[in-house]
């Protein structure tokens, strides 16, 4: 068997699976979409392979990577039937990302289809973007997001998600070209990291703080220098966290907090594409600022709500920066923040804004009562006045009672009470979700 | 271990060269079908990268990756593509551009071909002679820029 006639056997066996992976039950939405799409693609790659010149090397080398591509995906799309991932909070990150991740493009090929599947550890968060230039063929552009699979249903922790829309943002070319003019060059007109050698001068400032110092010295080869890829990549990087902030709000802040300093508690390592997570959060602290976020507990009347958001506040907006991991001014990060907020208007996507009391409070009280929390009427009221309730703002009611029952100290267990209550969070954006269709449908829109 | 290891490398410029010779090929022979329509779709898309400049190709890390432990499954084709920017793609772009369109900007020139491969996509050109014009044009532009990379290719 030739090169090529394996490979267009290895197109049946990738159609064989396609068929088979159809035993599962599927959340609805795209199923459909991705099945026509997938079918598509192996079409064309039969039809243009079987003319190649068996001695086309250059030419068959190009379609064994394509198979394998689609071998990749459908395997993947195996893993994202019903109950494997919280399909109502991917949902509404849908929402949130579709308007965003558009393509200037005829018809409908413009719209991507969002795949969803738990596979892999903690550090497994992801969002596949098919964004090779090197890939033959893509009708609609296929985004597979990556849950870790202990963790899929923890909608408390997939605020994180906030920071990957920034990266499928970056795809789409004319974003990436405001992206680059308005929110990363404010970020990179000053500052040490300016330019590669300012950079490396800062990573080898005898001030820096004690971690560093240690790890300068531990592992000299990979912590002595920053190449202009790696900058690239961090100011990518940079951009997204604010892309989180700005799009989930307060709880993207605490999953981007709990979850980069489990995994590096001094948050102080770096590596070829994510900055220290201490300059980070300095970042963060600057962009909470100029929201006006540690300001917010004094719209509260409520006592006890009030001091759980200031714990909160405390706990997530951090407090000012040390001089070594502060490398942008406030007036650098107000610039990015504010230009993206606009370009995400611009676009319909969604910013993030601080509930009001009159919604938070009664969402914070149903999760103290165990009962998922949505706008669901619970008065018992002949006539329920059942009401919209922004999702980000449930999963910010689920952080506000997270922490303050891990300030007690009980039998069940915090981790235990962590689980409940993103299950309870996760029931709630189900049933939330189920208000909003029906709200939608009454008042003659689309559900 | 796996089977095989190779060093990645740039298909781009093989990708384009048979898009824009599969273009050609629908030009000279209208009709709908899905996979024109895919193949014109895939050109419209290098074409918008063309207008913003937008080319380098970041295959973005998971955001926790950079604590990932050695032993668990690595991105295979991170350390090699990251910020890839198929320069042999946009070097033919540019010259097919001058030597077809001349001094007409980027911007009129992507809006002028994704118009048409729309058209082209959904079976509906329409019979006058500013598109047959354009058409033709449009031919000779995918013929340039497919031979442009195959001379790189060979």
């Amino acid at each position: 068997m030739n090169s090529k006639e394996f490979l267009l056997q290895e197109c049946e066996n990738v159609r064989a699976t396609l068929q088979d992976v159809l035993r599962h039950d599927y959340a609805a939405g795209s199923s459909q979409e991705f099945y026509d799409e997938f079918c598509e693609r192996l079409e064309v790659l039969e039809s243009i392979l079987e003319p190649t010149d068996p001695t086309d090397v250059s030419t068959l080398g190009t379609f064994a990577k394509e198979i394998s591509l689609l071998s990749t995906l459908v395997h993947r799309v195996e893993r994202s039937h019903a109950g494997e991932f919280p399909w109502p909070f991917t949902e509404y990150l849908q929402d949130l990302a579709e308007p965003l991740c558009m393509e200037n493009l005829a018809q409908n090929e413009g719209k991507p289809i969002i795949r969803v599947y738990a596979e892999g550890g903690l550090f497994s968060y992801q969002i596949n973007l098919e964004d090779d230039l090197s890939v033959l063929n893509i009708g609609r552009r296929i985004f597979t997001i990556v849950f870790p699979h202990t963790l899929r249903h923890h909608v408390l922790l997939h605020a994180i998600f906030g920071h990957e829309i920034g990266h499928a943002a970056w795809t789409i070319p004319q974003h990436k070209s405001d992206l680059k003019g308005k929110v990363l060059e404010p970020l990179r007109a000053v500052g040490p990291l300016n330019s590669t050698s300012q950079a490396t001068a800062w990573l080898k400032d005898t001030k820096a703080p004690p971690p560093i110092l240690e790890l300068r010295d531990q592992y000299a080869d990979e912590y002595s220098e920053i190449t202009l890829n790696q900058l690239d990549s961090w100011f990518q990087e940079f951009m997204c966290d604010l892309f989180g902030l700005v799009t989930f709000g307060g709880s993207f802040l605490a999953a981007h907090q709990t979850l980069l300093l489990a995994l590096d508690p001094s948050g102080h390592r770096w590596g070829p594409y994510h900055p220290p997570y201490v300059c980070r959060k300095a970042m963060l602290w600057h962009a909470c600022k100029h929201l006006g976020w540690p300001n917010f507990p004094s719209d509260i009347s409520d006592t006890k709500l009030r001091s759980d958001i200031e714990a909160f506040v405390t706990e997530y907006c951090g407090s000012p920066p040390g001089p070594w991991e502060d490398i942008f001014t406030q007036d650098q990060v107000a610039q990015a923040v504010d230009a993206l907020k606009d370009l995400l208007t611009q676009v319909g996507t969604s910013c993030f804004s601080m509930p009001d009391e009159s919604i938070l409070l009664p969402l914070v009280r149903m999760l103290r009562e165990q009962i998922p929390p949505c706008g669901s009427d619970l008065s018992g009221s002949e006539n329920p006045a059942n009401r919209n309730v922004d999702f980000r703002h449930i999963l910010f009611a689920g952080w506000i009672v997270a922490d303050e029952l891990a300030g007690q100290n009980n039998d069940a267990g915090k981790g235990g009470q962590f689980l409940v209550l993103n299950k309870l969070c996760e029931m709630g954006l189900l049933q939330q979700r189920a208000i909003d269709r029906y709200k939608a449908a009454k008042e003659g829109g689309t559900s | 271990m796996t089977l095989l290891s190779m060093y990645k490398r740039d298909d781009s410029r093989t990708v384009y060269r048979i898009l824009a010779e599969e273009a050609v090929k629908y030009l000279d022979r209208p009709g709908a079908s899905k996979k024109r329509k895919i193949i014109f779709t895939n050109l419209a898309r290098l074409l918008e990268r063309y207008r913003y400049d937008a080319f380098s190709y970041d295959d973005a890390p998971g955001i926790l990756e950079v604590f990932k432990p050695q032993g668990e499954n690595q991105p295979a084709e991170h350390a090699s593509t990251h910020h890839k920017t198929s320069s042999d793609v946009i070097l033919a772009l540019e010259a097919a551009h001058t030597q077809v369109y001349h001094s007409l900007s980027k911007q009129d020139l992507v809006e002028n071909l994704k118009v048409l491969l729309a058209q082209l996509a959904a079976s509906k050109v329409p019979d006058d002679q500013n598109t047959k014009a354009g058409l033709a044009k449009a031919r000779v532009f995918f013929e340039t820029l497919s031979e442009r990379l195959r001379k790189r290719s060979a």
